[in-house]
């Protein structure tokens, strides 16, 4: 009963980091993946992220209906492994262009003065 | 090549993690490790392999399988149940495992500080000191000293590729500081280059690094040197008069403020001034080499003796080397000559971490053995849970939740107590711990972890022999396990008997040190110490008006005062021995001086009076001038015993009207009579034994003013030299020292980790009798219709007594016999470091089973007494 309250409350406004991996995951179309989510995100932030927080985020992301996942793409280098591979949703879609615009409106109220140097 | 990570790593991670994600995880982890596998290696692959998977031990991925939660919700419901019901046990199981855990905090933070030092200069990794020995074969000369003389290694950047920068830091004698009217005296006060701001970190308020020395006669300041000095007053660009190495007053400019110097570095400095010209990079210093990155201290410290042959002529039997210290290193490892400060002690380190060691092994097996017995005591239960088709391994959980309640509740009990005696300990020790507080949570984590798996394995193992019907019956069944719980408390006395008794022979030896006999009288002796070559040339005038004072019985004037090693060693040649060639340490002193100090005259007589007839001394100002001053004047010599023996003379009377002098360097002092011989006393602290020693008066060497006084040490007396003091140099500060004080303070550090282990050793054993209380507490509740029988027969409380504690005497016995050989061995290898030592006798080892068997008759005692006193057919009824 406490998940779906939670669930509609941060329903509409996405973590920083849950934003990223998603935003990766769009990126990575076809191949998003933990790995490969996670190297993502080093090279375009430059952050040392662990493993696991990717896994919880992604995990979290899929409760909440941004995600969706099926197994595949095993290979030698992952010992066999089959990859969880992950694809947006509409909600999801849906949820990063809502944050997208916000910040779009945001900014485009933003006075010009405010980057004028002093 | 693909590889598989260590089997038994991914078998961890099945353990761990929910098997709706275990395919990708463990896909991933496997790419990662492969990845790093290239790169960095298998153990440091597999390493981080590990950390990753235990970062999975979180809600969202832990694999929980319904029936678990069941089960360790039922487990955790049974636990604190008995923890309530069986208050005595879990107090005294806490108890004891906080005390562990709260000093092993202390030990943590203490150690982790010491071993931090001077790694907050972000290039300390490629920091190098540079230190300086010189060996005479032929007089047995040999001395390391940790800074370096000259200025021939200032080009080493230029000459070695590797060397980026080198940095002197020099004029490191006390220098006097005149704040307008204001005087003070700085102990740790360097002239240093420009560069020293950019090789060590220091940050700065004021100013910055780039351009702060940049021009002569500049001074930084530390920010309470800065308050010290001007208050709240804005301090750049202030002018203050500092003194230079002969004493003479320069004006210099305030140019920035850095913050003060963390405690944590062998540097404590308190003020920079840069090096004014050019010209004066040379003298002793203290020098720093910063390294280019890549390269290494090998390849230079390789090169380092080709080096030396060309920047320097030396003769036969000489050598000279120069050596490298990480300046990491320094505080712990290095022990030259004249360090900056006296730094740690790398065996200290080891001994805490021994106690600490020592300690949660005790607390661990208190741990064990109290869980274990006290479910004997619901052996019922126990015994109905296996009929009910518990398993072994559930057993063994239950132990393990229980042992991870009660190590987790003292983990954040002794954090609390750490926390709030953090200050006190830090009073206690006089710096402030600096250490990483996540690390101190991580590896009490790591703590609780291990003695968890411990205490819980200990007592599953126990608990696996239980015989299920004769538990049902309510049996006791504590036979069963007897040997190895003897084992354990064994094994504890024995800890408990070692920490003792090293503590014991600690406590003599160092009580020894400061009880030997020195060889000169220290008390009623104060001293104006360190004072310039300008203040010494008045001393005759002060010496007079000193002696003026009621309650000063004598003034006299020295080279170097006792407590401080003189490392002044020159050649002695002797003129009709001129097989002679020994060396030895110079110490000038006025000629009262053996008297005053009480030093036993073996043959002879003291120093002539005569020697003082000349004139006042000129200005001197260059080590020119100084050397052919020295070098005309006429000689009188005095030696210690240990100088007549190395000479080769069976009495002191065949030393007496030799002619002798005495070289150092190309300083030669003229030939002159051995006018008495003097009985060794200890010029250094009692580690070190005795050099052999010349002593001859030669006022120009002269630094510190020696005033023996009547009485104990007033305030009034203080005063008086005080201002007599004042009255000849008010330009100049003074330090007034007691000699006694001075002296104590060699052994201060050292008196402190003393106290810090009595204090732990003493911990060590409450938990020991905690441990043992306990478990005699559940034995007499095993045997309370047995004894309250024993009792209506007619015994009495001895009886019982020798009947419950003959299986711990006999315990304590075999641990004796077995730990105190060892001890003994281990001991005679430490006491060996000491010139000066005591021997091992018996006694240690008698006060530490003494403290034993002590703490053995009290806890049975008191259990005994508290039975005695209900009336035993309260316990035959019960039932």
């Amino acid at each position: 009963m406490q998940d779906k309250g939670e669930t509609n409350m941060k329903g509409t406004s996405l973590g920083e980091f849950e934003e990223l991996v998603l935003l990766s995951i769009a990126i990575l179309h076809g191949d998003a993946y933990g790995l490969s989510i996670l190297n993502e995100l080093d090279k375009r932030t430059g952050r040392k992220i662990m493993i696991s927080s990717v896994h919880k985020v992604l995990v979290r992301l899929e409760k909440k209906g941004f995600l969706d996942s099926h197994l595949g793409g095993a290979t030698e280098e992952r010992g066999g492994r089959s990859k969880k591979l992950y694809e947006l949703t509409m909600n999801g879609k849906g949820v990063l262009s809502q944050s997208k615009e916000l910040r779009n409106n945001m900014w485009a109220d933003i006075s010009q003065l405010v980057w004028v140097k002093e | 090549m693909k590889s598989l990570p260590p089997y038994w790593i991914l078998f961890l991670l099945r353990k761990i993690c929910h098997e709706d994600l275990l395919e990708a995880v463990e896909g991933d982890l496997i790419q990662l490790f492969n990845h790093r596998l290239a790169k960095l290696g298998k153990p440091f692959a597999s390493l981080l392999l590990l950390f990753d998977i235990l970062q999975f031990i979180q809600p969202f991925s832990f694999r929980t399988p319904q029936y678990y939660r069941m089960i360790i919700k039922n487990y955790l419901t049974i636990i604190s149940r008995n923890m309530i019901r069986k208050k005595v046990i879990t107090i005294i199981n806490i108890a004891g495992m906080t005390l562990a855990l709260t000093l092993s905090m202390v030990i943590y933070s203490y150690v982790v500080h010491e071993r931090s030092y001077d790694r907050f200069h972000e290039k300390s990794d490629r920091i190098y000191r540079m230190s300086y020995r010189y060996q005479n074969e032929n007089t047995g000369y040999d001395i390391h000293w940790a800074r370096m003389n000259g200025k021939w290694f200032n080009s080493l950047p230029d000459e070695f590729s590797e060397i980026s920068k080198l940095v002197r830091f020099q004029s490191f004698r006390e220098r006097d500081v005149l704040v307008g009217e204001e005087k003070y005296r700085e102990q740790h006060a360097f002239a240093v280059d420009q560069e020293a701001f950019s090789v060590f970190n220091y940050t700065f308020i004021n100013g910055d690094a780039k351009s702060a020395l940049s021009s002569p006669y500049s001074v930084v300041l530390t920010k309470s040197t800065a308050s010290r000095y001007f208050g709240n007053s804005n301090p750049i660009g202030k002018k203050l008069q500092i003194s230079a190495d002969n004493g003479q007053q320069e004006s210099y400019t305030v140019t920035a403020i850095i913050k003060d110097v963390p405690s944590n570095t062998h540097m404590p400095v308190t003020l920079f001034t840069g090096i004014n010209k050019p010209e004066d990079r040379k003298g002793w210093a203290y020098t720093y080499v910063l390294l280019e990155e890549q390269s290494t201290i090998k390849s230079v410290a390789d090169k380092m003796p080709s080096f030396l042959d060309r920047m320097n002529t030396y003769s036969e039997g000489e050598s000279l080397s120069v050596h490298f210290m990480p300046l990491t290193d320094i505080h712990l490892q290095s022990n030259l000559s004249r360090e900056i400060v006296v730094g740690g002690n790398h065996q200290y380190i080891l001994g805490f971490i021994t106690v600490a060691i020592f300690l949660l092994f005790i607390a661990t097996i208190n741990f064990a053995n109290l869980n274990t017995v006290q479910s004997f005591g619901r052996s019922r239960e126990m015994g109905l849970r296996k009929v009910m088709g518990a398993q072994i391994s559930q057993f063994k959980m239950y132990f393990f939740v229980e042992a991870l309640m009660l190590a987790g509740i003292s983990a954040i009990i002794a954090a609390i107590i750490f926390f709030f005696t953090r200050p006190y300990l830090e009073n206690f020790v006089g710096y402030h711990f600096v250490f990483d507080s996540y690390s101190l949570v991580l590896w009490t984590l790591l703590i609780v972890t291990v003695v968890t798996i411990i205490s819980g394995a200990i007592s599953g193992q126990l608990v696996t022999k239980i015989n299920t019907i004769e538990a049902l019956k309510g049996k006791s069944i504590s036979n069963n396990v007897r040997p190895i719980k003897n084992l354990l408390i064994g094994f504890q006395f024995a800890l408990a008997i070692i920490l003792v008794s090293c503590t014991i022979i600690f406590h003599r030896q160092f009580t020894f040190i400061q009880n030997h006999d020195l060889g000169y009288n220290k008390a009623h002796i104060m001293a104006f110490t360190g004072n310039s070559f300008q203040v010494m040339r008045s001393y005759e005038l002060l010496k007079e008006r000193l002696e003026k004072i009621t309650g000063v019985k004598a003034v006299s004037a020295l080279s170097e005062m006792p407590s401080i090693p003189i490392k002044d060693m020159g050649q002695i040649a002797v003129v009709d021995y001129p097989e002679i060639d020994i060396s030895a340490d110079m110490l000038n002193m006025d000629v009262n001086g053996t008297d005053i100090m009480d030093i036993k005259l073996l043959a002879g007589n003291p120093l002539p009076a005569r020697l003082k007839q000349r004139a006042e001394f000129p200005e001197l100002n260059n080590f020119e001038q100084i050397r052919a001053y020295v070098m005309a004047q006429r000689r009188s010599y005095m030696i210690n015993k240990s100088a007549m023996n190395a000479m080769g003379w069976q009495s002191p009377e065949e030393a007496i009207g030799n002619q002798m002098s005495w070289s150092i360097g190309n300083i030669k002092l003229k030939k002159g009579l051995i006018v008495g011989v003097i009985d060794d006393f200890h010029q250094e602290s009692l580690y070190a034994k005795i050099d052999p020693l010349v002593i001859t008066y030669e006022p120009v060497w002269f630094r510190h003013v020696m005033i023996k006084t009547s009485s104990e040490n007033s305030f009034e007396m203080h005063n008086a030299l005080e201002s007599a003091w004042n009255d000849i140099f008010p330009n100049q500060p003074m330090e007034l020292v007691y000699l006694d004080q001075k002296y104590e303070q060699l052994y201060k550090l050292e008196q402190k980790q003393l106290q810090l282990i009595s204090v732990f050793t003493a911990v060590a054993i409450f938990i020991a009798f905690l441990g043992l209380y306990g478990m005699i507490e559940f034995a007499l509740k095993n045997r309370t219709k047995e004894l309250a029988i024993r009792r209506v027969l007619g015994s009495d409380i001895i009886q019982i007594m020798k009947l419950i504690g003959k299986e711990y005497f006999t315990l304590a016995s075999i641990s004796l016999v077995i730990i105190i050989p060892i001890v003994w061995k281990l001991m005679s290898v430490w006491l060996d470091n000491y010139a000066y030592r005591i021997n091992i006798n018996g006694v240690s080892f008698l006060l530490a089973s003494l403290t034993l068997i002590i703490i053995l008759g009290v806890s049975l005692f008191l259990h005994i007494y508290k039975s005695g006193r209900v009336n035993p057919v309260e316990a035959l009824r019960g039932e």
